[in-house]
């Protein structure tokens, strides 16, 4: 009953999901965080790598909103500057395994057979590890470092795409427009890639998303346990490595950085949510 | 204002509207009609009239959705004003009522026997034993074989006609004295439908018990209900003795209807189907809904929604087959 | 389909990934550069002791025999000596083991009573301000990283306030759950977030659905309705993702025993990976592989005795 009430919705509500307060706070701060990756020394009042022996881990002030570290270098610039690396790895963690992931499950998807029961079984293998064990086990591998672990992370991380992409693309194939494309006799490329994939693109989208708030949250926690990002570099898991032998005493220095990461990992998912709400069929 | 000792059910100017997106939508526009104890009355019209939300009003199921207004009338009960915890005395024990889809309307993770079980708890004091033996008895009387073996099951493994005999048996057991059938049938094949519709109307003689049955299949009604409303647009075009009614129809909308169902038809010959779509309940015209599909129509149809007169055979329009004398001060 | 026959079928669909995995960790410490004995054994090994591990691993066999022997010694619990802890493998994890599983075991306990109350709260109080700030809270929570709670928590109520011990284990069960408490804690809060907003939009979908119309119609009371009716079927499918969120608990687990110091499997496995300590990575990563493919069959056992469609043969 409820249900064929709702189906009479006019089509312009859809459109007012994205007036939402959510969604609106959502992209305020991804568009504030990606001004400040692209123009730190704009919003940063100090050189994030100047120390400053005479202002030697000094509380919140008007001078440094942050505060100082042990150094002397002034936090809140240091968070500010972190930003472009931050920002960056949301979208270069993601963006490899989403090409890889994209591609892989397309083919995969449309073509069956043992590629797929192959691809099943390679899944089935990575799924079953805590992604966060996976990584550090590639970046140990290969040496700690930042490059190493977008490799990392795209290695891992490309199987989850492919699996999403393999099962919109196998759910497209019972439709009608596929056959009908094949019976007109269209490549396969073509088949796939203008008429397909267009269509099951749209949760890997979403998905995307919500993989780059998680992109964040990985690379800060590999950089906090140093596999990520190096020190002296500012990032928020460094910065928050860093103030953690002076947490008790300047407890500033650890909390700041955690909350840029909070507020920001906030901003993608929020705009993702409403993403996901648009596309989302009514009803 | 016709007071009959007899009637259990009174509706007086049912009215349920829902508040979707901003725009309100009126599923049920002023409906008043009676059940006698011991009728099958039948309330006809295509998805989207309002009949299942009529169903609904009454036993207070769609006014934690909409606003429902109007009287309806249980023995001497006003039911829509009356407060939850007290209504919920009279669903399942006084008024019953079952729905159409029975696989989605039974709790799949639950056994039958549980589900006829919860009903003899929250209305009587049986222990179990005692509620054992009556969900046996229950089976055994909506025609279920091995009933006893069954309790244990679960819907899934009942098949269609066999899911909405355990609905029949979950509604009837504490005796209830009205049954709100809402499309029984619909979903059931048609040699299922005619057995489900003997047993209900079986039910109905054996029990005493009265029957409000929801069906867009007018064939369907006429075969087993003593008297039948039309609904059209949220609103009762037509209502009458099942005998008045098919065989004079009042309403272009029943005219059709009837017309509409295919028999003693030539072979090869085309059959017949109203012109024209129902209306959306969100879009409804200020006049008669009927009048755009209506060859009848006149210019009185478009400015205003005809009321419902009538003595026992009472139609809502303006240029009804058979003009009825509107007399002043009778409503119903 | 009995019980036996089910959950032998599911035991044969772990075996062909659980094998890929033995391949796949079997290559990796033939694939790294030099002489494998040597990557599995001590620096300061001697002859003697590198030709025991030659001896064990068959490497002076065929690549297909080596594989063999390697099954033999998975099997018969034979992982070799961990190079850091100078201890056999397999003792090294059994001892780790218990802590890890507390602190998991607790973890989903806490995430289940947070979660639970507050979903159905904000389910059946869909869209108002209780319904919003719920929602926001456990937005918040998951974007917050595991390791930043953790540090938070650790801080200001462990080393500042002195309410818990700043780390540990401890030795008896009291001891366990008073350290465990914010490590559990910790883990708990991005587990809640996922289950929550899984819950939440369960309950929104059945309380609506067909059968609890049904339900309302046989005028049952309420907490009936909501208990026996909504609950159950609201439940199956979060009881599912939190199975199938192991992988996501397990690294939690393995950050925040890393800021508890408590002596659990995760710690282990990224001390061994920072020591490049292969046998204990080896013995380790085949018992994740084995934990998670036991949770994944749970799982499916736990869906099918919840929902009697999936029994079905």
């Amino acid at each position: 009953m409820i249900s064929k009430l709702r189906r009479l919705l006019p089509h312009s509500s859809q459109l007012l999901v994205l007036l939402r307060p959510g969604f609106l706070v959502g992209v305020a701060i991804l568009f504030s965080s990606i001004i400040l990756a692209l123009f730190p020394s704009t919003f940063a009042p100090f050189d994030p790598n100047a120390f400053n022996y005479v202002d030697l881990k000094q509380p919140p002030s008007a001078e440094h909103w942050f505060g100082t570290d042990n150094l002397g270098r002034d936090t809140f610039s240091r968070v500010i500057w972190a930003y472009s690396v931050n920002i960056q790895m949301a979208f270069i963690a993601t963006i490899f395994a989403l090409t890889i992931g994209v591609t892989v499950g397309s083919l995969v998807g449309y073509y069956g057979g043992i590629a797929d029961a192959i691809f099943g079984r390679c899944v089935d293998a990575i799924i079953t590890f805590p992604f966060l064990v996976l990584v550090i086990a590639v970046v140990a591998v290969l040496g700690p470092g930042l490059t190493n672990m977008y490799i990392a992370i795209t290695l891992v991380g490309w199987v989850y795409y492919a699996r999403l992409m393999r099962a919109e693309i196998m759910g497209q194939l019972g439709n009608d427009y596929a056959a009908a494309g094949k019976v007109m006799g269209y490549s396969d490329a073509r088949i796939i890639f203008r008429h397909l994939l267009p269509n099951a693109i749209t949760p890997v989208i979403v998905y995307w998303m919500t993989d780059m708030a998680l992109a964040i949250l990985l690379g800060s926690s590999l950089g906090y346990l140093g596999l990520g990002a190096q020190p002296p570099q500012a990032e928020w898991g460094v910065l928050i490595a860093e103030g953690r032998n002076f947490i008790t005493t300047a407890w500033w220095l650890s909390l700041m950085p955690g909350i840029a990461i909070v507020v920001t990992g906030l901003g993608f998912s929020l705009v993702g949510d409403g993403v996901a709400d648009l596309m989302r069929p009514r009803g | 204002m016709t007071n009959n000792n007899k009637s259990a059910l009174q509706v007086s100017g049912l009215s349920t509207s829902f508040d979707i997106g901003g725009k309100p939508l009126k599923a049920v526009d002023d409906v008043s009609f009676v059940v006698e104890q011991g009728e099958v009355l039948g309330i006809v019209g295509e998805s989207g009239s309002g009949k299942s939300i009529t169903l609904r009003s009454i036993l207070g199921l769609a006014r934690r959705y909409g606003t429902v207004s109007g009287s309806v009338k249980w023995q001497d009960q006003e039911l829509v004003t009356m407060p939850e915890k007290e209504l919920r005395k009279i669903r399942g024990k006084e008024i019953a009522m079952i729905f159409q889809e029975p696989m989605s309307s039974l709790n799949p993770l639950l056994t039958v026997g549980l589900q006829i079980g919860e009903n003899l708890s929250a209305h009587t004091d049986l222990d179990k034993p005692a509620r054992l033996a009556r969900s046996i008895e229950l089976l055994e009387k909506v025609g279920i074989p091995d009933a006893a073996n069954r309790l244990d099951d679960f819907p899934h493994q009942f098949s269609g006609g066999m899911r909405q005999r355990v609905m029949i048996a979950i509604a009837l057991a504490s005796n209830p004295k009205l049954l709100l059938a809402d499309e029984p049938t619909t979903a059931l094949d048609v040699t299922i439908q005619k057995q489900i519709l003997k047993l209900i109307t079986d039910l109905s003689s054996e029990l005493g018990m009265s029957v409000i049955l929801v069906t867009h299949d007018l064939g369907v009604a006429a075969q087993t209900c003593n008297r039948l409303a039309v609904m059209y647009g949220g609103k009762l075009v037509e209502t009458g003795d099942t005998k008045s009614v098919i065989s004079n129809p009042q309403h272009r909308y029943t005219e059709g209807l009837l017309r509409s169902v295919p028999e003693n038809v030539e072979p090869r010959t085309q059959l017949y189907s109203l012109p024209g779509t129902p209306p959306s309940l969100a879009n409804l015209p200020i006049g008669c809904a009927f009048a755009p599909r209506c060859a009848h129509a006149t210019s009185d149809c478009e400015a205003g929604k005809p009321a419902l007169v009538g003595e026992a055979h009472k139609v809502a329009c303006f240029n009804a087959a058979t003009p009825v004398q509107a007399r002043p001060g009778v409503a119903l | 389909m009995s019980t036996l026959s089910y959950l032998l079928s599911r035991l044969l669909q772990i075996i062909p990934t659980f094998l890929i995995v033995m391949v796949i960790i079997f290559l990796l410490v033939r694939a790294l550069p030099g002489d494998p004995a040597i990557a599995m054994a001590d620096a300061k090994a001697t002859e003697e002791q590198l030709e025991q591990i030659r001896q064990r691993l068959g490497l002076d066999q065929p690549m297909w025999m080596q594989f063999g022997y390697f099954v033999k010694n998975v099997f018969t619990g034979n992982l070799g000596d961990s190079i850091l802890l100078k201890a056999p493998v397999t003792q090294v994890i059994i001892e780790r083991l218990p802590a890890s599983g507390f602190l998991t075991l607790y973890a989903v306990l806490f995430s289940v009573i947070i979660a639970g109350p507050l979903a159905f709260v904000a389910a059946l109080n869909r869209n108002n301000w209780i319904d919003v700030s719920v929602r926001s809270i456990f937005q918040i929570g998951l974007s917050t990283p595991v390791f930043y709670i953790g540090l938070l928590l650790l801080t200001f109520l462990a080393a500042k306030l002195r309410w818990f011990p700043v780390g540990g284990y401890g030795a008896t069960f009291g001891e366990h759950m008073y350290h465990l408490l914010l490590p559990a804690l910790t883990v708990a809060l991005y587990t809640s977030a996922i289950i929550m907003r899984n819950l939440r939009s369960s309950v929104i979908e059945v309380i609506d659905a067909e059968y609890v119309q049904f339900a309302r119609a046989k005028g049952l009371p309420e907490h009936v309705i909501l208990g026996r009716h909504v609950l159950r079927n609201a439940m199956i499918s979060t009881v599912t993702l939190l199975g199938l969120s192991i992988g996501n608990l397990m690294s939690g687990t393995l950050v925040t025993e890393t800021i508890f110091a408590v002596p659990g499997v995760g710690r282990l496995m990224l001390d061994a990976i920072f020591a490049r300590d292969y046998p204990l990575i080896q013995g380790l990563t085949l018992t994740f592989a084995v934990l998670v493919s036991i949770i994944f069959l749970l799982t499916d056992m736990i869906q099918a005795w919840l929902d009697p469609r999936l029994r079905v043969s």
